[in-house]
């Protein structure tokens, strides 16, 4: 009899303790979770970096995978409203019992997740946003980044239009997203303002509300003070961008630098503003945090030829592209870390990447004080007809 | 500050014990009715119980009624002494007689808690071998739980194991050694009970045998954990009372020993010969199996919290050091001596700490002026002086001295960073900005970098409003008259001050309604945060800390386990500036003993802390140190102060 009585409370145990072990891993499989905008407004940017994440998996699950497992993801959408985010993040943390969380979209949906993904101590990696939450200093243990941070980007932005277009500090106003996005870009530009002696409470800044295009106010008052300036900051989504710059042409405001951060997804701007017609696309500059996924370097073309392979008919773009290279990283660490894999493994091999050279034109690293990889900005530049050209910002 | 809790959960016993192997003075005030009256105060002065009332009783009544308490509540106030001091003899054995009486009455009764009690303080204050052996041999075999069977006991006794750890136990006082050779049997600390101190098990053992040369006289006391295999096996009650006056017997005896080993001991400190060297042929504090490291600080006065929260740090650091299996087969022990902050103290407690307990380095002093005695002293002992907490200059000249390590960024980079701060971030007229100095060398340190950065700014430094107040107190009431009168020319304070005369000026300056901005540089975040919520709403406006380490909310991998092994080690422990600063701090010093290798002395010491080069410990930057470098971090983070006390990490760019 108590044999009995001891059976029946072990066999629950070992098998919750199987379950708690093994998170993530059914079988010789490893599942990673994604919450992003698969609907919305911005359901173009959430497509585009699970295909890279995708594309990363598949091909190294035809190479035998990682230590005998092969990666799979689970992708949810949270349509960019914060409100449903920790939802989303429940579901495949609590429910689907996901290993990682990889690729997350959007910075004020970060906000949320976050917080949850360091209070469950699961890994919260790649997110594309440039949001200093997500860089504290130190490093929160559970968050790595791939790419730059909006500070570095609007400074690459900010110095380029003073020190190559030689536009004067003064002269440059923000439109920004109202929410966390819009507020950790803007908090790049006063940085970065700052060091060029101008006062950031003087910048005029302007907004519109996030999964709209509802750009009215914002165009009205730039209009206004269009004599007094030569560029402004976008840090906004694609079609809030469009929109703005659409409506200030119109109105005749055409001779003002557009610029916007990473975050755009430009290659959906650039079909937008084409399709207005010529004129509106040309001269708008957008900072990158990846290398042209046109480029004919080494990892890019093995980028484009795994693209073809295993999503055949979509494009190269740069929010693939840095899906694929966050992904590419993350496997770079579950291989160091072994085959006994634990978060905690994962993160201790993760820490210790150094200079890895991926040929992206920076060597990537982290370490115990440093969980973003790359610090690298990337220039381009929208031609007439909406087509990316590189562009040298220094 | 004060601890409280009532006689339910926590004897008078542990309390006896606790002060004891914390050498803390306070003042515990007893209430025995559900009002506010006030039925009795024990003074403990260094550990000692110093003063004893209770009921109209006092001295031995006193005592003797307060350990028989099962109800009532008591309040710890830190610091506080009694007016006049009765002899520390006379009410020492007052203690011991008692604590022996009242064991053999609940022995005759049969009642199990003295096995507890008595153990408990015996532990700390040195007479535990026959008490403990006695518990020991009443624990029966056949349960191999420190708790004594639940054998029939008058109604109202407490029941040993079902006790819940007690609130104040702070775990890793019981690793404490004694304050003197004359106090020296309390080193041999250890637990209460398994139960209640089972995470530093290991500790108090290390201590233990530290006094190696009383091993012999430890023999009887079983290690706590272990009872059982002395114990007989549970023998019918007759006998069993027999058996028990053997083991007092030989218990007896055995502390009979320890007491003139220590006395033996005490003697040979006395002439000039540490115990340490006594056990051990290698350099002074390296024994074959311990490590002793000495800190003095401020456990008393205006800084007292400080040099608590150090302790804190540094121990829950050794500890888990200790836990791992000790570096190179050494356990570390830590001597801790207190000088109120007082420079005029700290050359007497250094000589302690070195001379009398034979310490191998100087780990987390605190103070500035009281460093300025200290390093001298410590390099003409050959002694290390890592880790102190202090930011002023005399720690730092170039090239640096060769004894002395720093952890932290200077004063004047902190002060510097704060003066950045308010002019690019916060954008306020450079020449709007006043200092606030303690008027000695930590003062002036934090000073003249706050002064160098407002004249990058182009304002000399003879155009600064400069405020001071006097060391060791928080009496500011001059900074603010002279503050009031060119209120209508200043926007924000930079203070270098400890954390009670900044709170007080901020809370006078914001009750006579001036609109300021306060920085100050590493005042003790819990202690400043407490003061400003305390009193009241809106003190904790615009209040901003420069820290040399991250925010203890972080979620970085060090810093959680810094929160872990804090939750561990002292529960109840708020996280906090500087007990983070103590523990990062250890954790450096313990790489470094790491890389010096079995055959530890200085010399090798000091090489191995300038070998950590670009260490990355995950606190924002690596840690580096050299030849011509022995500070490792440059590091800055801004605390900005929130409404609930905490603090929320702001770039100061």
């Amino acid at each position: 009899m108590p044999t009995r009585s001891v059976a029946r409370v072990a066999i629950p145990c070992a098998l919750l303790a199987w379950c708690g072990g093994a998170r993530g891993q059914v079988g010789d499989e490893l599942v990673f979770g994604m919450v992003g905008p698969f609907s919305g407004a911005a359901k173009e940017m959430g497509k585009a970096v699970r295909t890279g994440i995708e594309v990363a998996f598949a091909a190294q699950n035809q190479a035998g995978g990682v230590h005998g497992r092969r990666l799979r993801l689970v992708a949810v959408d949270d349509g960019s409203e914060p409100a449903r985010t920790v939802a989303a993040m429940r579901e495949l943390v609590e429910v689907r019992k996901v290993f990682g969380i990889l690729g997350n979209i959007g910075t004020a949906t970060a906000e949320v997740a976050v917080p949850y993904a360091n209070e469950k101590g699961i890994l919260f990696f790649g997110a594309v946003s440039g949001a200093s939450f997500l860089r504290h200093n130190p490093p929160d243990r559970y968050v790595f980044n791939y790419r730059a941070s909006y500070a570095e980007e609007t400074a690459a932005m900010v110095r380029y239009l003073v020190e190559v277009r030689r536009i004067p500090a003064a002269r440059i106003a923000v439109f920004a997203q109202d929410d966390a996005f819009g507020d950790a870009g803007f908090e790049g530009v006063a940085r970065i303002m700052r060091q060029y002696r101008r006062d950031p409470a003087k910048v005029l800044r302007v907004r519109y509300r996030r999964n709209t295009a509802d750009v009215e106010e914002a165009v009205r008052v730039v209009a206004a003070r269009a004599k007094d300036l030569g560029a402004v900051i976008m840090v906004a989504t694609y079609k809030a961008a469009a929109r703005f710059i659409e409506r200030l042409h119109d109105a005749g405001v055409d001779r003002l630098v557009f610029t916007n951060v990473s975050d755009v997804d430009s290659n959906a701007l650039a079909d937008e503003l084409a399709q207005l017609g010529p004129g509106y696309a040309e001269g708008v500059v957008v900072t990158q945090v990846v290398p042209p996924p046109t480029s004919k370097a080494t990892p890019i073309l093995r980028y484009q030829e795994q693209l073809r392979r295993h999503a055949p008919g979509e494009k190269p773009s740069y929010l693939s592209l840095e899906g694929w290279i966050a992904a590419r990283l993350v496997i770079e660490g579950l291989q160091r870390a072994g085959r006994a894999l634990t978060t905690d493994a994962l993160i201790d091999a993760l820490e210790g990447i150094r200079g890895l050279d991926l040929g992206l034109g920076t060597p990537l690293g982290f370490g115990p004080s440093e969980h973003q990889a790359s610090r690298m900005v990337w220039g381009t530049i929208l031609d007439a007809k909406g087509g990316l050209t590189p562009l040298d910002l220094t | 500050m004060g601890l409280s809790g009532n006689f339910k959960e926590t004897s008078f016993a542990d309390l006896l014990q606790f002060y004891s192997v914390s050498k803390q003075t306070v003042a515990v005030t007893v209430r025995l009715g559900g009002s506010e009256r006030v039925d009795g105060v024990f003074y403990f002065s260094e550990g000692d119980l110093v003063g004893a009332a209770l009921g109209g009783a006092e001295g031995r009544e006193a005592v003797r009624r307060a350990l028989r308490l099962r109800d009532g509540s008591f309040s710890v106030e830190l610091g506080v002494r009694p007016a006049e001091t009765p002899s520390r003899e006379a009410l020492r054995s007052v203690v011991m007689e008692e604590v022996v009486r009242l064991d053999e009455e609940n022995r005759a009764s049969g009642a199990p808690p003295v096995a507890k009690h008595s153990g408990a303080i015996a532990a700390g204050a040195g007479w535990w071998a026959a008490p403990d052996a006695a518990a020991a041999a009443r624990t029966p075999a056949a349960k191999p739980v420190a708790t004594p069977a639940p054998a029939p006991r008058p109604a109202g006794s407490q029941t040993p194991a079902a006790r819940p750890t007690p609130p104040i136990t702070y775990s890793t006082a019981a690793a404490r050694p004694a304050a003197s050779a004359s106090r020296a049997t309390g080193s041999a600390a250890r637990p209460l009970a398994p139960a209640t101190h089972d995470t530093t098990g290991p500790l108090p053992r290390a201590a233990q045998q530290a006094q190696s040369g009383g091993a012999a006289a430890q023999k009887p006391a079983p290690a706590p954990g272990e009872p059982a295999r002395r114990a007989p096996p549970a023998p019918p009650p007759r006998r069993r009372r027999r058996g028990l006056s053997v083991a007092a017997a030989i218990a007896v005896l055995a502390a009979l020993g320890a007491v003139a080993w220590y006395a033996l001991a005490g003697r040979r400190a006395a002439e000039g010969t540490s115990p340490a060297a006594a056990t051990s042929s290698g350099p002074r504090g390296v024994l074959d199996d311990t490590i002793v490291l000495g800190m003095v600080a401020s456990f008393t006065g205006s800084n007292k919290e400080r040099g608590r929260a150090m302790r804190v740090g540094w121990d829950t650091a050794i500890a888990e050091v200790n836990e791992a299996g000790g570096i190179h087969g050494r356990r570390l022990r830590l001597v801790a001596y207190d000088d109120g902050y007082d420079p005029a103290r700290t050359g007497p407690a250094m000589k302690e700490v070195v001379e009398g307990q034979g310490a191998f380095a100087i780990v987390g002093n605190v103070g500035t002026a009281t460093s300025a005695v200290a390093v001298p002293y410590a390099a003409e002992k050959d002694a290390v002086f890592f880790g102190a907490l202090s930011g002023a200059d005399i720690l730092r000249k170039s090239p640096p001295d060769r004894h002395v390590f720093n952890f932290r960024a200077s004063l004047g980079a902190e002060a510097a960073a704060a003066v950045r701060y308010l002019v690019d971030v916060r954008r306020l007229p450079a020449k709007r900005i006043a200092v606030l100095t303690q008027d000695d060398d930590f003062g002036r340190s934090g000073q003249r970098g706050a002064l160098a950065q407002l004249e990058r700014y182009g304002v000399r430094p003879d155009e600064v409003l400069k405020l001071s107040y006097p060391r060791n107190t928080a009496d500011v009431r001059d900074a603010i008259a002279a503050l009031k009168e060119r209120a209508a020319d200043v926007d924000a304070v930079v203070m270098t001050a400890t954390y009670k005369p900044a709170a007080t000026f901020v809370r006078k300056t914001k009750d006579a309604k001036l609109d300021l901005f306060y920085t100050t540089v590493s005042a003790d975040s819990n202690g400043l945060a407490e003061e400003l919520v305390l009193s009241g709403e809106g003190y904790t406006d615009r209040v901003l800390l420069t820290q040399v380490v991250p925010v203890p909310t972080s979620g970085a991998t060090t810093l959680i386990r810094y929160r872990r092994e804090l939750e561990r080690r002292a529960p109840g422990e708020k996280p906090g500036s500087t007990s983070l600063e103590a523990w990062i701090g250890a954790q450096i010093f313990v790489e470094a003993l790491k890389r010096a290798g079995r055959d530890l002395d200085t010399p090798k010491l000091v090489a191995a802390l300038e070998s950590i080069q670009s260490w990355d410990l995950g606190i924002g930057a690596p840690i580096t140190y050299g030849r011509a470098d022995h500070q490792g971090s440059d590091m800055v983070f801004g605390w900005l102060l929130q409404p609930d006390g905490t603090y929320r990490q702001v770039d100061l760019e």
